[in-house]
């Protein structure tokens, strides 16, 4: 078929070399790019995941092995598993082909990607990341390829390929910054997403993910956690809070017939600093008398299957719909999580909808009917709270952090994957009295990613999870030399996960805070004690035990 | 006549800097494509505050040596390599036109070593820091084994 806005082969040509970025067209002493070698050292693969693990989730090809090993045991006939599931791919999902077809190598994207900008690896600046694919798209699938393959780099899968691929489609977090900078709206992270599902196909994968994938499939949750010890967690910290403030709020479990289903990823329930921030959710619902349950079956936000493939994700996001479905409630509250948002924004709707059975969410204190959340019938906490301050719902003093210097680090997946940018800064300006803001390049929808998201958060990483957050830790070095900044919150698990490493690293002195820990601080309870700590049980400033005039 | 070397050095400074920022770039494993990298700009910027400290004394080498050294422990680069920058601009100084009255040796050699003490605590905070998160991660479980 001939189309007359297809340009011929000599203007292509011409066309791609003109456009291409420097690296494509560099002298690599008669190499290709590719042939820049990868090699394989402590601090820059993940381990890969242990042989049960993939037997509980009947994933391909359990083995042990390691990223540093000669030969990776690929199963037999493995180039045809994965030519064949490219094939099957390209076909159902269209983004992908999309993204193998248009990319005009005009290198907008190539100094955007926080791997190329820490680590200065070409094949990490995103339009190389999808080269790498490319490249054998090419060469097996397109009818361009006898007259790309002189010039444009078409190459056959080879072992080497894989081992380059498992190297740098695990070196991008899936933050999707390069895509905002993109004329062609190519989202290299849907490539990454479609690369480590193929990968997953012969066994080739990070038990940093898959085992989370597994214990969720299991008990729900990425720890494990069996029900009454989540129970028990939770419990500890309604203690904790007793302590520090007088009150008792008593959350309940799998209670049927409660209004609001409320689901957090279970870094809040079982992790250094999560916990404090499910304590501020625990007392804004207590402060306004929410009625809500939490399940211990969907006890985790968190959905590590978007980081496996698209059959995981869903299987591991239907418990949010069974169980509300199971416990009779109107609709479902979610709780500070990036990738969560990701997942319930972009797919769940329709991958494990319609939830017709639930209503289109209204808060119940004030009325307000949350018309964005009605496909999906879930509401972001921090849109929720917003909603509560905006209608003076909530008795606040921001004095009570007082002791903190804030600044906001928006999460890639909330930022770019929901476009919500407005309603934490609002909250935080509420709840505190110093706030400031990171340079405009590197918040918003141009946020830098932690560096260690899509479940790169290992500890064995750590090398390169440092290199890839230098740009989110140079912009909060920025603000911590101009503006004295020693509190970076955020809206994210795997960010309070990750950013307490990289900021001790780059930042040491910074800590990580989540924003309805500071909303938990601020809130002013009723028959509550004087408050002189804040909920990590630390000073607050002009809060000491003898200082009468609060 | 023989000259201080500090003196050869900062009449050639630019270029000498030059070349010892192209030569450390070189370690990153895009070498000259690392370019237009904030690490790679941050290299840079260090390399120059660390050149000022290496000829004048007065200056205190101890803050822009934990700068570089903080930036090279976490790069896919071997110790060793790492730690020759000093060495690589002691060859480049000898190199340089003119007679100097005193080696420059002693300077980077003790420079180089403070490097080594630098380096290695940034190694140490890395090691604390996957000790670290381990337990945060744990933090409910610890608390109940720990009680
Ligand atoms: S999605 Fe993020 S990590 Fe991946 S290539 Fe783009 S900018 Fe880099
Ligand atoms: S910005 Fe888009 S079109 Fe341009 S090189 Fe990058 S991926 Fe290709």
């Amino acid at each position: 078929m001939s189309n007359k806005y297809a340009l011929k082969p000599d203007e292509l040509k011409k066309e791609f070399e003109q456009k291409k970025p420097r690296i494509l067209k560099e002298n690599l002493a008669g190499k290709d790019w590719w042939d820049l070698p990868v090699e394989f050292r402590d601090g820059n693969w993940c381990f890969p995941a242990k042989p049960e693990v993939l037997e509980d989730l009947h994933f391909a090809n359990p083995r042990k092995w390691a990223a540093t090993d000669k030969d990776w045991q690929l199963p037999d006939g493995w180039e045809k598993i994965i030519h064949d599931g490219m094939k099957d791919r390209l076909k159902r999902f269209r983004s992908f082909k999309v993204f193998m077809d248009s990319c005009v190598r005009c290198g907008a994207c190539a100094d955007k990607c926080h791997f190329f900008l820490g680590t200065g690896d070409p094949k990490n600046m995103p339009v190389l990341r999808a080269e790498l694919v490319r490249s054998v798209y090419r060469n097996d699938f397109t009818t361009f390829a006898k007259i790309l393959k002189n010039f444009s780099g078409s190459r056959t899968l080879t072992q080497d390929v894989i081992k380059e691929w498992h190297m740098y489609f695990y070196q991008c977090t899936e933050c999707r910054r390069c895509s905002v900078f993109c004329p062609m709206g190519i989202d290299t992270a849907e490539i990454t997403m479609m690369v480590r599902e193929l990968l997953n196909l012969i066994g080739v994968n990070n038990n940093w993910i898959l085992a989370p994938v597994a214990n969720c499939n299991r008990t729900g949750n990425h720890l494990g956690i069996e029900p009454h010890t989540f129970e028990q967690n939770i419990m500890s910290l309604v203690d904790d809070i007793e302590d520090v403030t007088g009150i008792r709020v008593n959350p309940t479990f799998n209670r049927k017939g409660a209004e609001i289903l409320f689901i957090t990823p279970s870094g809040d329930v079982f992790a250094d600093p999560g916990v404090y921030t499910m304590m501020g959710y625990l007392l804004l619902f207590h402060h306004i008398g929410l009625d809500y349950t939490i399940s211990t079956y969907a006890s985790e936000g968190g959905n590590f299957g978007m980081f496996t493939s698209n059959e995981m994700m869903k299987k591991i996001n239907a418990k949010m719909y069974h169980e509300a479905k199971r416990l009779g409630v109107k609709w479902i509250l979610g709780g500070e999580c990036g990738h969560m948002w990701r997942v319930v924004q972009q797919y769940m709707g329709t991958m494990n909808g319609p939830a017709d059975f639930l209503k289109e969410p209204v808060s119940p204190i004030t009325g307000t009917k949350f018309t964005n959340a009605k496909s999906t019938k879930m509401v972001h906490i921090a849109e929720f709270t917003a909603d509560l301050i905006k209608h003076g719902k909530l008795k606040l003093d921001p004095k009570r952090n007082d002791h903190l210097r804030t600044t906001f680090h928006d999460s890639c997946n909330v930022a770019r994957g929901m476009g919500m940018f407005e309603e934490p800064r609002y909250v935080l300006n509420k709840v505190c009295n110093v706030f400031h803001e990171m340079p405009e390049n590197t918040i918003r929808e141009q946020t830098f990613c932690c560096g260690s998201g899509s479940g790169l958060n290992a500890e064995e990483f750590m090398d390169t999870r440092m290199r890839g957050g230098f740009p989110r830790a140079s912009a909060v070095a920025h603000v911590r030399e101009k503006h004295k900044v020693d509190s970076l919150v955020t809206i994210c698990a795997i960010d309070r996960a990750s950013l307490p490493a990289l900021m001790r690293y780059w930042n040491p002195g910074v800590l990580v805070y989540g924003l309805h820990e500071l909303v938990g601080n601020a809130l002013i309870m009723q028959g509550e004690k004087k408050r002189t700590e804040d909920l990590r049980e630390n000073p607050m400033a002009g809060f000491e035990e003898d200082d009468d005039d609060e | 006549m023989t000259r201080a070397w500090e003196q050869i050095v900062n009449e050639n400074r630019k270029a000498l800097l030059e070349q010892w920022t192209t030569s450390v770039m070189a370690m990153l494993p895009g070498g000259s494509t690392s370019h237009g990298s904030m690490v790679a700009s941050a290299i840079e910027e260090e390399l120059k505050a660390l050149l000022d400290a290496v000829t004048d004394r007065t200056m205190q080498a101890a803050e822009p040596i934990m700068r570089i050294t903080r930036i090279l422990a976490i790069q896919d680069i071997p110790p060793s390599k790492s730690l020759s920058i000093l060495f690589m601009l002691k060859a480049m100084i000898e190199e340089l036109p003119g007679e100097c009255d005193h080696p420059c040796r002693d300077r980077l050699e003790e420079l180089t070593l403070q490097a080594f003490d630098s380096y290695m605590k940034h190694r140490e905070t890395i090691c604390q820091i996957k000790y670290d998160e381990g337990r945060r991660k744990m933090h409910m479980a610890l608390r109940r084994v720990e009680a």
